[in-house]
């Protein structure tokens, strides 16, 4: 299911240039036309595209395994079209937010349009599961760099719908997301995707941000519940009053302190996880086969793709075995390192969450938003600029 | 009276329109929901009768009526998959129009009824950081729970695998049989394949005796009666002799230990049987089922039939694979022996007419039968065997069907060059020596290629050529200097292997199918009538031996030490004074 069938090769080059030229155009769409019309538009057309008709590969979400791959094998090069559907939406995020989102990505406009009753997710539970992303991407570019599987592709559960065939596990696990998606806005964008991880890193830094007024805000408070992917920010004062000092001062050194210690922790956690992790890697589950198989008579008749390789095992054991510890020992440093990434993940989103800001109007989060242009409908100031509504005049005064 | 109209409610149309569509795409999503399920249960591959069926058919393979009933239900079994995945299809289509139906009426019931935003209460600027008490304590549950999740993940018990020099050493050691490397001396102490192991009909080591005597025992370590019938030619490997023997009823390969002569093993052919409707053809009795000689490379012997069989035996008598290339076309019947190279299984399978590309040439991985290569050759019918040499340090693998001698890179299957040399029905195989690729067109000409050619090397490449006594059945040997040709009538020729000039010829007056082969300076010949005689392998005719043996030699010999292994008609010969060890070396018999 992970791996499309052979296509032509014009096709690595065509898919970036749509790629480049519904980035323009989503850009476009937010920052000067600001239309959700057109942004729907957009996103229909990067649906039938990019998802039924390129059946959802290449796709920047997997592209992330490529470069990963690429990165620590050397048997192994990134197509032009992986490299550039990672870095498009990635540089467009660092200057102008998460444009890509708003109708590019075909698995965010699949479920931008089912969306019919939103409901608010408590923040708690947003905040809670807003580290699985960065943990799912930590998890797939682990198992791309040890040349075990693509595990962000394999368990997508938006593909089988695109291609409309796949493993009965996806197939379910696509619609019940789609179910859900029809009450909860984006769930796979905002609690699993792990390119919008990255993206929502790069919108953080963004040199422009989406704003819901194209003027002054007036804190009407009309956009407040808004957004149906709860990005919207309320302003807040930065400073807590004299007697909270001190204690919020406390808890954050002591986060601060904390998070070193969690990336130890995870860090070792991770070396433990090791063997298992291991496990997925072709190379040592067949060592593992081979060993539980040890003096057990070959199968005969027509063999299994299993059976032929376990074949080969018995014919190679010194070399499936060696080919096995090496893997491990890849492992070993790579599980290490997502054990500390997960243990940062959790220790950042700890401190984020001491941190307190200063916002003066009610705006989206530069990181959060997904630019799907729904807050700009509330704001009267839009809807005057666009002139559905006149502006308010000023009741005239009289002099005597 | 005034008639006060109901006021229609604008959404009531999308609503009605969303009920339509929601219960359509629940009862679509249901029936394909239920027709997914029936597409797993109900696919052919696993279907249990079938299953079953296949299994009483292994116990029975005879049973005509069990198989109608096999092809029937599988027939059935496929189309009504089939139709079901038709009809998904449709289902799918019917669905993809019926939720965005679905999704629209209820995004405009929405927007409808959507009230304008009214905030509903003052705004708390403490309110965040409260939240964000709250969140902090959520990110610890998602921590915790993740770490119980790796905790309980990691402590379910993966087995250690090992990791060091040391521990890959002792798992190895634990229950695994030693895996013997193999290395060029071994295969050139045995007789691994036809043609034995430099592809020339000719061992470098070996040291058979000169003179035996049937009718006292001497230099007669064993002989043992045929358990089989069959043309092929024996073996040798380690302290194992191979061949194979078959009828319509049950194809086998043998192993006789090279020590006492007692039969260590004999294993039947399990191949499956070809896909399709099965297909009448003759096997000609004059071939038999077991014409073509079988093959080793160190680890396990294969053999192919004349009905398609190709099967893979360990060196202990188990089973590696096996597999049904499909009965071929061949007047006569398939007779190309097997060859290996490394760990590859090369199978040379011509047949038809050569505008029917129905020949190919097989590279099969010999440890688990998966093919390498399989390539289409526009031949027609050969009975040749393939060579395998090495030119400018590559592999190459040379075959014979008329009229052309074509040489391929054995790694890739791909042709390299060929010449246009050959009439009649190609029977004698090609030999390799000095450098040189020597052909024999039956009863025409051999002839001497050189093997660096490209392209059609007809005009370039061909040395020399001779046309006294070719032989139309038997394979030539060559030692570093000369050639030896036996024709069937009893004609052996001697060529010199630069030159092509006849040396010396001698007509024994006796039929031969048996091909000359050549060791410690002496050239063995055994007859069709059972004669056997032993030559100088010189420029001079030098009779040094001749004895006449109670059996019908059809079959090549075999060297292997200091041993020569006979199959005749009737029993499997093995003559030498010592006694050969387990590795194939030999020692005075009677001494330790």
């Amino acid at each position: 299911m992970t791996t499309p069938g052979p296509q032509a090769a014009y096709w690595e080059y065509v898919d970036p240039l749509v790629l480049a030229a519904a980035l323009g155009t989503a850009l476009w769409l937010i920052y000067t036309r600001r239309s959700r019309r057109g942004l729907i538009a957009l996103s229909i057309f990067s649906l039938i595209y990019f998802g039924f008709y390129r059946k959802g590969c290449i796709c920047s979400i997997g592209s992330v395994q490529n470069l990963a791959m690429a990165l620590f094998d050397n048997g192994y090069a990134a197509p032009v079209s992986a490299i550039a559907f990672f870095a498009l939406p990635v540089a467009v995020a660092l200057f102008s937010g998460r444009a890509f989102c708003s109708g590019v990505c075909p698995h965010g406009a699949l479920q931008d349009l089912i969306l019919v009753k939103p409901l608010k997710v408590p923040t708690w539970l947003e905040q809670g599961l807003s580290v699985l992303p960065f943990i799912y991407l930590g998890a797939g570019v682990l198992f791309a760099a040890t040349g075990t599987t693509f595990i962000i592709c394999q368990y997508d559960p938006f593909v089988p719908i695109f291609r409309m065939s796949g493993r009965t596990f996806m197939v379910l696990s696509g619609v019940a997301l789609l179910v859900l998606g029809m009450f909860v806005g984006r769930p796979y964008c905002r609690f699993l995707c792990p390119f919008g991880a990255i993206l929502k890193l790069a919108g953080t830094v963004s040199a422009r941000r989406v704003r819901v007024t194209p003027d002054l805000c007036t804190q009407c408070r009309l956009c407040e519940a808004s957004c149906p992917f709860g990005a919207m920010r309320t302003p807040e004062t930065g400073r807590p009053a004299a007697r909270d000092l001190p204690s919020e001062r406390r808890q954050l050194t002591l986060a601060l302190m904390v998070t070193p210690l969690l990336i130890f922790a995870g860090a070792w956690g991770g070396l433990k996880f090791s063997p298992t992790a291991a496990m997925l890697h072709p190379s040592v589950n067949l060592a593992h086969e081979f060993l539980a198989n040890q003096g057990k008579p070959a199968p005969t008749g027509a063999l299994s793709p299993a059976d032929l390789e376990l074949q080969r095992a018995r014919q190679n054991p010194r070399e499936t075995l060696v080919a096995s510890a090496k893997v491990q020992h890849r492992f070993d440093m790579g599980t290490t390192l997502f054990g500390a990434w997960i243990g940062l993940v959790i220790g950042a989103k700890w401190i984020s969450l001491r941190l307190r800001r200063t916002r003066t109007d009610y705006e989206p989060d530069r990181g959060d938003c997904v630019a799907c242009a729904r807050c700009f409908d509330y704001c009267p100031n839009e809807l005057v600029r666009r002139g559905v509504i006149s502006p308010v005049k000023e009741p005239a005064t009289t002099t005597l | 009276m005034s008639v006060q109209r109901k006021k229609m409610d604008p959404a009531q149309s999308w609503i009605t329109m969303g009920w339509l569509s929601g219960v359509f795409c629940t009862v679509l999503g249901l029936i394909l929901c239920v027709g997914h399920i029936r597409t797993i249960t109900e696919d052919p591959f696993h279907s249990p009768t079938l299953k079953e069926l296949k299994i009483r058919l292994r116990e029975n393979p005879k049973d005509e009526g069990l198989k109608v009933k096999i092809r029937d239900l599988d027939l059935s079994l496929r189309a009504g998959y089939f139709e079901q995945v038709t009809r998904m299809n449709l289902g799918i289509w019917m669905l993809l129009g019926g939720v965005p139906v679905l999704i629209f009426s209820c995004r405009k019931v929405m927007a409808i009824r959507r009230q304008p935003p009214v905030p509903s209460r003052e705004y708390e600027p403490e309110s965040p950081h409260r939240e964000r008490a709250t969140s902090r304590r959520a990110v610890a549950a998602m921590a915790t729970l993740m770490a119980v999740g790796l905790w309980g993940i990691t402590s379910c018990g993966v087995s250690p695998l090992p990791r060091s020099e040391k521990q890959i050493d002792e798992a190895l050691a634990t229950g695994q049989p030693v895996v013997v490397e193999i290395s060029a001396a071994d295969y050139l102490k045995s007789w691994p394949r036809f043609l034995g192991p430099l592809g020339n009909n000719s061992s470098p080591g070996a040291n058979p005796p000169a003179r035996w005597e049937t009718s006292t025992g001497s230099n007669v370590l064993w002989r043992i009666p045929s358990p089989s019938s069959g043309f092929n030619s024996p073996i040798a490997w380690g302290g194992q002799v191979f061949f194979s023997g078959g009828s319509a009823a049950k194809r086998e390969v043998f192993s006789i230990d090279l020590k006492s002569g007692k039969l260590m093993w004999r294993s039947a052919v399990s191949a499956p049987p070809m896909p399709g409707p099965a297909t009448k053809k003759e096997i000609p009795e004059s071939t038999g089922y077991a014409p073509c000689t079988t093959a080793t490379d160190g680890r396990h012997v294969f053999a192919i039939f004349a009905n398609g069989e190709l099967a893979a035996f360990n060196l202990d008598g188990s089973s590696a694979w096996a597999k049904n290339l499909g009965i071929p076309d061949n007047p006569y019947g398939h007779a190309s022996s097997l060859t290996t190279w490394k760990d590859r299984l090369i199978v040379q399978f011509d047949q038809g007419e050569p505008d029917q590309g129905k020949s190919r040439l097989l590279s099969i991985e010999g440890g688990t039968g998966t093919v390498i290569y399989e390539k289409t050759r526009k031949f027609g019918s050969s009975w040749a065997s393939p060579l395998i040499f090495e030119s400018g340090g590559k592999p190459r693998v040379c075959l014979l069907s008329i009229p052309h001698a074509v040489t391929y890179d054995l790694e890739t299957g791909e042709e390299l060059w060929r010449a246009e040399c050959l009439n009649g029905e190609v029977t004698p195989s090609p030999i390799f020596s000095s450098g040189t690729v020597f052909v024999a067109s039956p009863t025409d000409k051999l002839l001497a290629i050189r093997p660096d050619g490209t392209g059609d090397v007809t005009k370039t490449h061909i040395q020399w050529s001779a046309e006294d006594n070719v032989p139309d059945v038997t394979s030539p040997a060559a030692n570093d200097e000369l050639i030896f040709t036996i024709s069937t009538s009893g004609q052996l020729t001697c060529f010199d292997l630069k030159d092509g000039k006849k040396q010396w010829e001698h007509d024994f007056e006796t039929e031969f199918h048996a091909s000359p082969a050549i060791a410690a300076g002496r050239i063995y010949l055994f007859s069709q009538k059972g004669r056997a005689i032993v030559l100088e392998a010189g420029r001079q005719f030098k009779e040094i031996f001749q004895t006449q043996m109670d059996d019908s030699f059809h079959a090549s010999p075999a060297f292997i030490g200091d041993n020569v292994i006979l199959r005749g008609l009737t029993n499997i010969w093995c003559l030498g004074s010592v006694i050969p060890s387990s590795d194939g070396t030999a020692k005075p018999a009677g001494k330790p």
